[in-house]
């Protein structure tokens, strides 16, 4: 997978920045970007799996008030290609 | 998990369609649910009743045999697939090396102990156990048990590594390393082995490729034992202790647990070589030579001199012949003689004039079987009757090959 390779994985790159975020954040940000329900959480999982097997985000089990969750975040291969700027969903460069 | 149980069942159909290695699959299905969960708890918060929560939940992430097997396409990608291989082989190889290293330190403790237990039995009963061996392919045969261990850990390390790299499940990558090793290396076995060879060897050696089947499919999604430091004190305890003990009673000069069966005699007090069963000795002057040497490619070469005398005595149909022997007499004074149980030479080869003398080559690490030898030069006389004309010279040999060179050699009759 090429960084800025394609729309969905920028579109979650952008959303990722440098926090740690669930699937299911990832999605409902997405969501409020996009006004699209289904959309956002269709092959989300698969997609961040493929973008954490490239090296682009890396992932960890993480116990946040009590609760273990999977979360999400970028890693410097993503903000350092130039295809993603600043952090929190800062702007893309296609 | 989810108390729903239509969101069950959703996670239930992708469970059952993710053929990925347990711990990870269990992570995937872990955050799955979480994910389901997460969702149905943000869709209540905004307003929906549990029930359309739940459904609105399970449309977000499409048909479950879908979800399941684009998880499958990230997680098994060919470049993964490739490093598995890659890892497999290369654990492989160590596993191999350290199997090799085991076994050795096996088999020497083994032998160590199998001389002290033979020493004590000659000492305590005056029970005498033979342990020594001219026979190269006992070490074959040592070697090949000593493959056994390091072709089983092999198998066992490369499912694993692959597995781990490609994010495949151990049972469908066992069966296919089982069938390729095993095929790889029954064929290295059976063509490209070339060793000393007698029938346990042969017997050994095929079992290397079942070691490496075995190694494969057995047990290989149990996790390894845990060794822990006291487990390893313990186990240099219970073998070094009788070892060093029954080793330092070795020490003290046993003497050599050799046994040869005592053979006839003739009157003269020297046992009977049998040669008659070769032929008459000719009456002219015994020709020189007789003796016989080893060749570059493994043969047995002989000679008889001087060829103008033999050529002047009317001989013709010059051969060397080679007869199996048997061993008579109590060690220190073991004797080689004819074995009678043969009525005839087990190889034969034409007698070549070069120059004064007559050569012969035998290979006899090419005939199944052979053991001890020894080897007459005959000729037909010109009353027609073939007759002794020197040799006797005599050693011991190994059939030496590969299984398949072995299946199909000549035997010894």
């Amino acid at each position: 997978v090429a960084v800025g390779g394609d729309e969905a994985t920028m579109r979650v790159l952008e959303t990722l920045g440098a926090e740690w975020l669930t699937g299911h954040e990832i999605a409902a940000r997405l969501r409020e970007r996009r006004a699209s329900a289904t959309a956002a959480d269709v092959r989300l999982l698969p997609q961040l799996h493929r973008l954490e097997a490239a090296g682009i985000l890396t992932a960890e089990w993480q116990e946040v008030a009590g609760v273990r969750r999977r979360r999400y975040r970028a890693t410097q291969r993503a903000t350092g290609t130039g295809s993603l700027k600043g952090s929190g969903g800062g702007a893309i460069h296609d | 998990m989810t108390d729903r149980p239509v969101a069950a069942d959703y996670l239930a159909t992708v469970a059952a369609r993710l053929p990925l290695p347990a711990e990870l699959r269990a992570d995937v299905l872990a955050e799955l649910a979480d994910h389901v969960a997460d969702s149905i708890a943000a869709l209540e918060a905004e307003g929906l009743d549990r029930d359309r929560a739940e459904r609105e939940t399970l449309a977000r992430l499409g048909r479950p045999e879908a979800l399941a097997q684009d998880l499958i396409r990230a997680h098994q990608t060919r470049r993964r697939l490739f490093a598995g291989i890659g890892g497999g082989v290369y654990a492989a190889g160590g596993a191999w090396i350290t199997g090799i290293i085991f076994g050795f330190s096996f088999a020497t403790i083994a032998t160590i102990v199998a001389l002290a237990v033979g020493a004590l039995l000659q000492s305590a009963f005056g029970v005498q156990v033979a342990l020594q061996t001219s026979d190269q392919a006992v070490n074959t045969a040592i070697y090949g048990v000593v493959s056994w261990f390091a072709a089983f850990l092999a198998a066992r390390a490369a499912v694993r590594a692959s597995a781990t790299r490609s994010r495949r499940p151990i049972p469908e990558l066992a069966r296919w390393w089982a069938l390729l090793g095993t095929t790889l290396l029954a064929l290295w076995v059976l063509v490209g082995l070339t060793m000393p060879l007698n029938p346990p060897a042969v017997v050994v050696e095929c079992a290397i490729p079942f070691a490496f089947a075995a190694g494969a499919l057995v047990g290989i999604e149990r996790p390894g034992p845990r060794v822990r430091g006291v487990h390893v004190v313990a186990a240099l305890a219970v073998v070094l202790v009788p070892v060093v003990a029954l080793g330092a009673f070795v020490t003290h000069g046993a003497p050599s647990p050799v046994v040869i069966e005592s053979g006839g005699a003739l009157p003269n007090g020297m046992p009977d070589m049998h040669f008659e069963v070769v032929g008459l000795q000719a009456t002219i002057e015994a020709p020189g030579g007789g003796g016989w040497w080893s060749t570059s490619d493994g043969g047995i070469q002989t000679d008889a001199s001087p060829a103008s005398a033999i050529d002047a005595g009317g001989w013709r149909d010059l051969r060397f012949e080679a007869w199996v022997t048997r061993s008579v007499g109590t060690e220190p004074v073991v004797v080689a003689v004819l074995d009678t149980t043969h009525r005839s030479p087990f190889a034969v080869v034409p007698a070549v004039r070069e120059g004064d003398r007559y050569l012969g080559t035998f290979h006899f690490e090419r005939y199944r079987g052979v053991g001890p030898w020894m080897i007459f030069f005959t000729g037909v006389a010109p009353d027609g009757r073939r007759y002794r004309l020197g040799g006797g010279g005599g050693g011991n040999s190994t059939f030496r090959g590969t299984v398949w060179d072995w299946l199909t050699a000549p035997a010894i009759p």
